[in-house]
């Protein structure tokens, strides 16, 4: 079987931006004549649940959601929200990405449940796939200065990270477009940080 | 939603753009004339009217936000007896609430074209159920189309309203999630600027449903019904692909349809299947069902929810004496419950073929060890959420009482307070239910105070009657109004306590302090549950009152609160522990969960950028360790 499509899974909490990035990732697919589905969970996103979408880009897309095991890659934008649908993932050679800023679920900050430790989550993880790619977002946002950059960040590390339909200029193109007004910027320079980080995680493979 | 809702307007007909299903739904409706747009929000149908309200004044259309979603079709119906094309939106259990009058419009038909789009929730997001509204349909006997995707569920619009008006019935539009909320390419088509002058011609044989018309119209129903299943057999956006050989068939319902596609691209079987996508799910194209059926051995049925064109097909079958093997959900093939996914489908079609199919068998055991990691992450009310506070005084005038005490729930953010460490509530069931049931737990003997609680829009929708029916029956009962002034849950639609109509006029404001006053409740009282120690003795005093009674806790949803001070320039002031004085009972932390505290290090710490400086937690402290500033 030919696969025909690059699908992505992008996941985080309610408010981190996963529906705003799987609308920029679209709207750059858009330009190059692909078709495009994102199938999005709204709910309860606003009251900090887990938000997951997924992103399929390709000739002719059939299904909006993504086969189990057919996923090239996992953007979490919270540690806990990438480990949660890794089985999308290719086995072996899917890509996971994720913000290691963790937002703590309810049960955890009142004590009664523990978070995993980032180390233990990526010894999982690393049975699924040896692509794993930790990334401090949240850091070179705050360098960038404007915190609420960190996705725009996480969305250069994915676009330095695998083959997509279409080129990085153009992904940076739909950034600069969609950023709220006076943040432009600050997006640019974050989403070139995400670029630069990926690009060395994988220079220099060192997980 | 943001930038695609200016796409709504565009006349580029031809232009390929990115768009949400909702919103597709109602650039297909601006596209085929729609006048009317009128809705009660429920997720997943929300953003269908909620984009259409951003540009109504533009296209010239009328667009509300009715009271309840009963109200919202007999406002459209009305319109369409006038003559002009209207849409209703709703989830499915809206529809519950639309079937009364709907199900008699099918006996007076419409005129103007009238559509009634309802989204169904297969394995419910955001819902208290996973019903099948295509037996509404049925129960009617109305046409319901499902479309297969985004650019069907524009394109759908246009041919429904055509439907609509050449058979004088209402027509239903079923989506699910992942036409609502998936966004995909929508060639757009061109805007009709065709405005029909409403006329109301009189007709009492039609539109006065005494009994006498009621035995007339319903032969004439029977005879469009019939009809529609004639029309059904060439509906355009039905589609038979007859596979050379083949003996398998599967017929895939609105958007299942994509996920068969996917299952047999899975599997490389995409020339070995006849396929039937079927967008007229009631009633039935039956030739066409048969064209399909009489030339395979096996059929597999893929719908979503309920096994409902299933049913039909056996029957279907068994009247034409044909003798093949029909699969599907009653079988066991597809589950009984869950959303479809492309594996479900791919999995019963590969056992159809003698094959298995599990797309990750291999990594089944680090699922289970990940799942085991990985904690949950329910939904909670937000940092400074007023109904926070409320729950927490609500708990502690039941405390001070000391005779227990029953808190019924109902619809909206606040049935979060079902979680730890509030778990506030003990029912929460249906719009308008919590007073009700109120009702009903007050008159079988039971000792405890009962306490509703039910938000401002909720209350407008369907609390009014039940509270209504608490001062006529004497039920000793406290309500509580959540009053935040905004229909908060599905994405901050006004209603009649916010001031402002869905297309942004100023309208009268209602209090509902006063409407329960009109109800005949003597005892009413207005508090700011931020004002904790006010809110505690004025539950305690309406428990005490021998009568039903009202307390409306009034806070401004902290969101919408945030974003106008956003505007103005305001920055929140949030609160700190000051560990000096800090003696780690964690009561603020136990008793209101709110998502700006964490435990740490055996104290309390209040996370800065989260907190919006509500000071509730300060009044919950019994040393006051909490304070504003660092």
């Amino acid at each position: 079987m030919v696969k025909k499509s690059v699908d992505l899974i992008i996941s985080g909490v309610g408010g981190q931006g996963v529906i705003l990035l799987s609308t920029m990732i679209g709207r750059a697919a858009i330009n190059e004549g692909l078709d495009v589905k994102i199938a999005e969970t709204h709910g309860l996103a606003q009251r900090g649940g887990s938000v997951v979408s997924h992103v399929r880009i390709g000739r002719n897309i059939f299904s909006p959601l993504i086969p189990i095991g057919q996923a090239d890659a996992v953007i979490g934008l919270e540690p806990l929200e990438a480990a949660r649908y890794v089985s999308f993932i290719q086995p072996g050679s899917g890509v996971i990405i994720f913000n290691i800023k963790r937002v703590l679920p309810l049960p955890v900050r009142l004590g009664t449940e523990s978070y995993p430790s980032i180390e233990s989550l990526i010894t999982i993880l690393r049975k699924y796939s040896s692509c794993i790619y930790p990334i401090d977002a949240d850091q070179i946002a705050e360098k960038v200065g404007n915190i609420r950059t960190s996705n725009i960040v996480m969305l250069g590390a994915l676009a330095a990270s695998l083959r997509l339909p279409f080129s990085i200029e153009s992904l940076k193109a739909v950034v600069m477009r969609d950023a709220p007004k006076g943040t432009e910027n600050a997006n640019l320079l974050a989403f070139t940080l995400g670029v630069r980080v990926m690009k060395h995680l994988i220079a220099g493979r060192s997980l | 939603m943001g930038m695609e809702v200016g796409l709504l307007t565009v006349d580029t007909p031809g232009q390929r753009v990115l768009m949400m299903g909702n919103v597709a739904i109602a650039r297909g409706a601006l596209e085929a004339g729609v006048q009317v747009a009128t809705s009660y929000p429920g997720t997943p149908s929300s953003e269908i009217i909620g984009s259409l309200c951003q540009v109504a004044r533009q296209a010239g259309i009328y667009v509300e936000w009715s009271t309840n979603e009963m109200v919202a079709f007999e406002v459209a119906f009305a319109a369409s007896l006038a003559g002009v094309r209207s849409i209703v939106a709703c989830k499915h259990l809206g529809m519950n609430w639309i079937a009364d009058p709907f199900l008699v419009s099918a006996y007076t038909g419409v005129n103007g074209g009238l559509i009634i789009v309802v989204a169904d929730d297969p394995h419910p997001y955001s819902s208290q159920n996973a019903e099948d509204t295509r037996y509404y349909a049925k129960l009617a006997k109305v046409p319901c189309l499902e479309p297969s995707d985004v650019q069907e569920a524009k394109d759908v619009m246009a041919l429904a309203f055509e439907l609509s008006e050449t058979l004088q019935l209402p027509v239903m539009v079923r989506i699910t999630p992942r036409i609502a909320h998936t966004r995909g390419i929508v060639v757009l088509g061109s805007i009709s600027r065709l405005r029909r002058k409403a006329n109301f011609e009189k007709d009492s044989t039609r539109y006065v449903m005494i009994s006498s018309n009621a035995r007339n119209r319903h032969a004439w129903l029977n005879k469009q019904y019939a009809r529609a299943a004639e029309l059904a057999e060439t509906f355009q956006l039905n589609r038979l692909k007859l596979a050379p050989g083949a003996t398998v068939g599967v017929i895939g319902c609105g958007l299942s349809y994509g996920y068969v596609r996917e299952a047999l691209h899975l599997l490389g079987a995409e020339n070995q299947v006849s396929i039937l996508k079927l967008a007229t799910v009631n009633p039935l194209p039956t030739q066409l069902v048969c064209k399909l059926l009489s030339s395979v051995t096996t059929v597999l049925i893929v719908e979503e929810i309920d096994p409902v064109i299933e049913t039909d097909i056996r029957s279907l079958a068994q009247g034409l004496g044909l003798n093949l093997e029909i699969r599907g959900r009653l079988t066991n093939d597809l589950p009984r419950e869950l959303e479809l996914t492309p594996d479900i489908v791919t999995a019963a079609l590969a056992r159809i073929f003698g094959a298995s199919y599990d797309s990750n068998a291999a990594s089944n055991y680090v699922i289970s060890e990940i799942n085991n990691l990985v904690t949950r992450r329910t939904p909670f009310l937000c940092a400074g959420c007023p109904h926070r506070a409320s729950y927490y005084a609500i708990k502690q005038a039941l405390k001070k009482v000391n005779r227990g005490g029953i808190v019924t729930g109902d619809r909206g953010c606040y049935n979060q307070g079902i979680h730890p460490p509030l778990k506030a509530i003990d029912t929460c069931i249906c719009m308008g239910a919590s007073i009700a049931m109120a009702c009903g737990f007050s008159k079988v003997g039971i000792e405890e105070p009962i306490v509703a609680v039910i938000g401002d829009s909720t209350f407008f929708h369907a609390g009014i009657p039940a509270l209504i029916n608490a001062v006529y029956n004497h039920a000793k009962v406290t309500v509580v109004i959540l009053d935040n002034g905004w229909t908060a849950m599905t994405g901050h639609q006004p209603n009649p306590a916010t001031g402002i109509t869905a297309m942004g006029d100023p309208t009268k404001m209602l209090k509902p302090e006063e409407l329960a006053m009109a109800c005949g409740v003597d005892h009413v009282k207005v508090v700011d549950p931020y004002n904790v120690k006010a809110t505690i003795d004025s539950i305690v005093e309406a428990i005490n009152h021998p009568e039903p009674s009202v307390v409306v806790c009034r806070h401004i949803c902290t969101l919408q609160e945030l974003r106008t001070m956003k505007l103005m320039g305001i920055k929140p002031a949030p609160y700190s522990v000051n560990l000096d004085e800090c003696t780690s009972c964690k009561l603020c932390l136990f008793q209101l969960g709110c998502p700006a505290m964490a435990a740490e290090n055996g104290k309390v710490k209040i996370d800065t950028y989260t907190c919006v400086g509500c000071g509730v937690c300060a009044q919950v402290c019994p040393v006051e360790a909490i304070r504003r500033g660092s």
